[in-house]
């Protein structure tokens, strides 16, 4: 048989795009690993209730030890996958996928919804200045951002932060905030002037979580579950729409496949994939291929494809730094177990002066496991508890963006035993722009100090891109055009990550879904003229 | 070895007697950890355990000089299994209102820690650890 499309991997852009072919009345097969979780359990009462009342050795760490990962081995996962409930996402990552990481941290899933099962919920529209680089103007993703807004449920505000975030059209409401967000919120508004003067702007972040009931899924409730099981009703990740599509019979899914290559015959092309459990090869047959991978995955699909084994294709990810902000008076103050696991407040420092725009994501450092804050603090045994205790709650956590792109990029390439090696220095950091962001925080009555704060290693963000860009006229191999189509590549699409040689700061998640469908739009249109020319 | 082990860790970080529970599945995760280590580091890892008392002035001396790495890893993994229980929630989680305990528990705690850190030193240099 020949499918007319074939997606491979069900993340965020695989997900968008088969939407995008649904709507078009194409039926694709995706392809994909296809991990779920193992323990569909979820609870029904606050996870901190909970803890009050019972042992939960199984439930926090795991029969098999899982949430003592990043105590006992020298490779390090973001907290979010500590979680028991959490490792499906990266289960066999390592085996599918090795990396021999040089400055870059590597983190692939091979899961159903692929990383999108962890994610930070933020999703967010790019403006014109941020699609530089590409051929695209955001007049172009505009109505896959509504059509996406619709889908998935985004609760979010008209307020200072709208100018960087775009349309506010069919967002939810925004979601509440924990005392001391709505402090700092409220000094914000005191100081509005001075701040918007010097480039600092507030606002809500744009969340995939439900702040109400929204087509038959229940609206958020504070349970503190969000950071530590996957699939909660009240936040969206790309399995929801999968799902759906499955059970409407839009979609044929085959999961437990991993795609290593694909070839030509005739006029269309040969899918080769290894059966996971058996380790035998498929072949599937298309007209059109549809890569949805992930940056990392794409990459070593089309390398692996082509045999290229010197090749580096450039690869790049947001810089971060972590902020911590302390509140004194919140010192020795009651935990608040209802708070939202996700960011709350949103901060953009727009620096027009450096032409520097960077994102803070403000959070509550409420994460269940409070083992995890032991290791960050200098003290004894047991001084560092009462720090947990009484100090933590008079804390709360920047996550700050610094935009990125391919002038800053590392490498990636295929070796020819199939390891990957990816390379990349230290993002370097202005100390300057560092000192004003202390300064702002320090004026809106949070004490921090540059010496406080600190830098991710490459690649920890995860806004991993730049391996196949997209720009106008491609010209050379591993360059794609405006529809994601490789060079000297026809009807082999590219439709994440990987076409976007800069990226700005804040989740591009969102962006890269709508391009996504954008793409599938386009090669539907193709596929029905080409049956209208046969006709 | 790992029985006398996680008493005294626990003893060390929480004050109380190790529970069963908790001895159980530090012995099964320290039967794993334990080949990540060189023969010289369990050697003085063992040393310490059998003959420090006061293991929380170790570990955290232990842990500004870069030694003992495997005693530092132990009191990781007992603060991780130890917030499993009920009975330890509240020393994890701070249930009630009050800057005032807050704060005078913190300084405590800080003075506490500098004293803990000199000892540990002295421990360390006079025991050849």
């Amino acid at each position: 048989m020949i499918y007319d499309i074939i997606i491979v991997g069900s993340g965020p852009t695989g997900v968008a795009s088969a939407l995008g072919f649904v709507e078009n009345g194409i039926r694709p097969l995706i392809l994909d690993v296809g991990y779920e979780p193992e323990n569909a359990e979820v609870m029904n009462e606050n996870l901190f209730d909970y803890r009050k009342n019972h042992n939960s050795f199984r439930l926090m760490i795991g029969e098999d030890y899982e949430a003592l990962h990043n105590l006992i081995y020298k490779k390090t996962i973001f907290p979010k996958l500590i979680s028991p409930y959490m490792r499906f996402v990266i289960r066999n990552a390592e085996k599918f996928s090795p990396a021999d990481e040089n400055g870059f941290m590597v983190i692939q899933s091979f899961a159903m919804g692929g990383l999108a099962n962890a994610w930070g919920a933020s999703l967010y529209r790019a403006m014109d200045d941020e699609l530089r680089y590409t051929p695209l103007k955001s007049s172009d993703l505009l109505p896959y951002y509504d059509r996406l807004t619709e889908e998935i449920g985004i609760s979010g505000d008209e307020d200072d932060l709208t100018p960087f975030y775009g349309s506010t059209k069919g967002l939810l409401p925004p979601l509440g905030l924990s005392k001391k967000c709505s402090i700092l919120y409220s000094r914000y508004k005191k100081k509005k002037r001075w701040l918007n003067d010097h480039g600092v702007y507030m606002g809500k972040p744009r969340l995939c979580v439900l702040s109400k009931d929204y087509d038959n899924r229940p609206g958020y409730r504070p349970d503190g579950l969000e950071s530590w099981f996957p699939h909660l009703p009240y936040v969206y990740t790309p399995v929801y729409t999968l799902q759906k599509l499955i059970k409407q019979d839009k979609v044929i899914y085959h999961k437990s496949v991993l795609v290593k290559f694909w070839t030509r015959e005739r006029d269309y092309l040969v899918v080769h994939a290894e059966d996971i459990n058996s380790g035998s090869m498929h072949k599937f047959q298309c007209k059109k291929l549809v890569l949805a991978g992930g940056t990392i995955n794409t990459a070593k699909i089309v390398l692996n494809t082509k045999k290229d084994f010197t090749t580096k294709l450039p690869i790049f990810d947001n810089g971060l730094a972590q902020v911590p902000l302390i509140f004194p008076f919140f010192i020795g103050r009651k935990f608040e177990t209802d708070t939202m696991g996700f960011e709350s407040l949103d901060i953009v420092f727009d620096f027009h002066d450096r032409n520097l725009r960077l994102k803070g994501s403000i959070l509550e450092l409420n994460f269940p496991l409070r083992s995890v804050f032991y290791d960050m603090l200098p003290f004894s045994g047991r001084t560092n508890l009462v720090f947990i205790k009484y100090f933590l709650p008079a804390v709360l956590v920047v996550l700050l963006y610094f935009p990125s792109s391919i002038e800053n990029a590392g490498y990636l390439r295929l070796r020819d035993n199939g390891t990957l090696e990816v390379y990349s220095q230290p993002y370097k950091f202005d100390k300057e722009v560092i000192k004003m962001v202390s300064r702002v925080f320090c004026k809106l009555g949070a004490l921090t100090h540059p010496l406080l704060i600190k830098f991710a290693q490459p690649g920890f963000a995860i806004h991993y891109a730049g391996t196949l860009p997209m720009v106008e006229n491609p010209v050379k191999d591993y360059q794609c055009n405006k529809f994601g189509e490789l060079y000297k590549e026809p009807n082999v699409y590219v439709v994440d990550g990987s076409l976007f040689s800069y990226i700005p700061a804040k989740n591009f998640s969102f962006t890269l879904m709508a391009n996504a469908m954008r793409i599938a739009d386009h090669i539907s249109g193709m596929l029905k003229s080409n049956e209208e020319g046969i006709n | 070895m790992y029985e006398s082990e996680a008493e005294k860790i626990y003893k060390a970080i929480f004050d109380t007697e190790v529970p069963e529970s908790i001895q159980k599945q530090f012995n099964i995760i320290s039967e794993r950890i334990d080949f990540l280590f060189n023969s010289e580091e369990i050697k003085k890892y063992n040393k310490s355990i059998l003959q420090i008392h006061d293991l929380e002035a170790l570990e955290v001396a232990a842990r500004y000089m870069k030694k003992l790495p495997l005693l530092t890893l132990k009191f990781k993994i007992m603060v991780y299994l130890g917030e499993t229980l009920p009975e330890n929630y509240p020393k994890y989680i701070n249930e009630n209102d009050s800057f005032f305990t807050g704060f005078i528990s913190l300084f405590y705690s800080l003075i506490r820690t500098s004293y803990k850190l000199v000892k540990g030193i002295i421990l360390i240099v006079i025991n050849r650890l």
